[in-house]
């Protein structure tokens, strides 16, 4: 490849607070998780009084045959049986009859029995049960729940700041680009989709916009290439600030890092290995490689300011 | 009842009888590792259902032979008849919905 960098800039020098949304917990989705680490631990305990949650055993007695039924079994309030004969039921003790007017008629509800749940409250010993690397009590089950949404919303909401600061970082580097760089990156794109489809069937340049649908975002051959020639120049300029960040950073990728991937693309698609490397060029997979390299340094750069 | 977790030679049986939601999965799929926790909270709050996991890396014939082409996919069978099905996740207000139409037909 002919082109090259001249001068980079530091991305360091970019204020990328600006550009990223604030983390904000999900408490209610927390304590939702931390509700399910007790959910082994759940015991159901033969009683007296129906509460909401417990399993309820009942005779119905009713002119409609969906209602007439001698055992019943359902748990109230979870709204899988009928939403108001389940409420009616709460409150209820063993031996007790109500009645419900119903669409389809009157209802007689009598309670045969009923199984109590009794959900524990989470505990150290339930967390040690997980056996997650460093987490041992519940307190640090909460704080690696909550660093797990930290990275998840991380994920979500440092994609807009990564295009930015990767725009800044470009547009403030010099570099000197020849076309053919440009045009083999994309044949060689254009090369792997025309396999990839041709694998499934198909012929890339005849492909229908329903073809196109769930595999490549475009509705036709030369939407496909305008979107690739578009996309052209900021893939071989990224592609370049990847390959200098890793004259420094120790990042490496080449024959062995391409074997473990054909590997693994191969157990993953259920293809054979010959198949994967026709899918995947090592040129376009070391392409690729230092392209994602940048940006993984940038995004990192990012996650210091989350 | 707990959640069980079928291969080729008992998910027939256990689909056999009842009411049995079957959960189609894969072993890398995301998006159904979210749909195993909300079937294990529902299975949490009705402990009385009966819920069949399948992985479909791992039994591919199978998933076949149902007609799974993506993943989660969850059927509701009735003493053994295919009576619901969906793909993709389901919220756990949708699959009590499924139970409450079926599950006392």
């Amino acid at each position: 490849m002919k082109s090259r960098i001249l001068k980079v800039k530091d991305y360091r020098e970019v204020d990328v607070e600006p550009l990223l949304r604030p983390f904000v917990p999900d408490e209610t989705a927390l304590e939702a998780e931390l509700r399910r680490l007790t959910n082994p631990y759940i015991r159901w305990e033969p009683g007296e009084e129906v509460s909401a949650g417990d399993q309820v055993v009942c005779r119905l007695l009713s002119d409609c045959p969906r209602y007439n039924k001698e055992k019943v079994r359902f748990v109230a309030g979870s709204g899988m049986f009928q939403r108001e004969l389940e409420n009616l039921s709460i409150g209820m003790r063993v031996g007790e009859t109500r009645e419900a007017g119903l669409p389809e008629g009157k209802v007689s509800l009598t309670l045969a029995g009923v199984m109590n749940r009794v959900a524990p409250e989470p505990s150290d010993e339930m967390v040690e049960k997980l056996e997650l690397d460093g987490v041992h009590t519940v307190a640090e089950y909460r704080a690696y729940l909550l660093e797990q949404q930290r990275e998840a919303a991380f994920g979500q909401d440092s994609f807009e700041a990564l295009k930015k600061l990767t725009r800044e970082v470009i547009s403030g580097s010099e570099f000197i680009l020849y076309r053919e760089d440009w045009a083999e990156a994309i044949n060689r794109e254009l090369d792997r989709c025309r396999t990839l489809c041709r694998q499934e069937g198909m012929v890339l340049e005849e492909m229908t916009p329903e073809q196109f649908q769930g595999r490549i975002p475009v509705k036709s051959y030369h939407e496909l290439v305008a979107m690739l020639q578009y996309d052209g120049w900021d893939n071989l300029c990224r592609y370049l600030l990847g390959r200098r960040y890793a004259e420094t950073d120790s990042f490496h990728s080449g024959e062995a890092e391409y074997e473990a991937f054909i590997a693994d693309y191969a157990k993953t698609w259920r293809v054979s290995e010959e198949s994967a490397k026709e899918a995947n060029p090592f040129e376009n997979f070391i392409f690729n490689e230092y392209t994602g390299h940048a940006y993984t340094v940038l995004k990192n750069y990012i996650r210091e300011f989350y | 009842m707990a959640i069980q977790n079928a291969d080729k030679t008992n998910f027939k049986e256990l689909i056999r009888e009842d009411f049995v939601i079957a959960d189609f999965y894969g072993t890398t799929c995301v998006p159904c590792k979210l749909f195993s926790k909300i079937l294990e909270d529902i299975e949490a709050e009705i402990p009385f259902l009966n819920i069949v996991k399948l992985n479909t890396t791992d039994n591919p014939e199978l998933a076949e032979e149902y007609g799974i082409t993506a993943v989660p996919t969850v059927h509701f069978y009735k003493d053994g008849q295919l009576v619901a099905s969906h793909v993709g996740v389901m919220q756990p207000q949708a699959v009590k919905e499924v139970i409450a139409q079926h599950m006392y037909a």
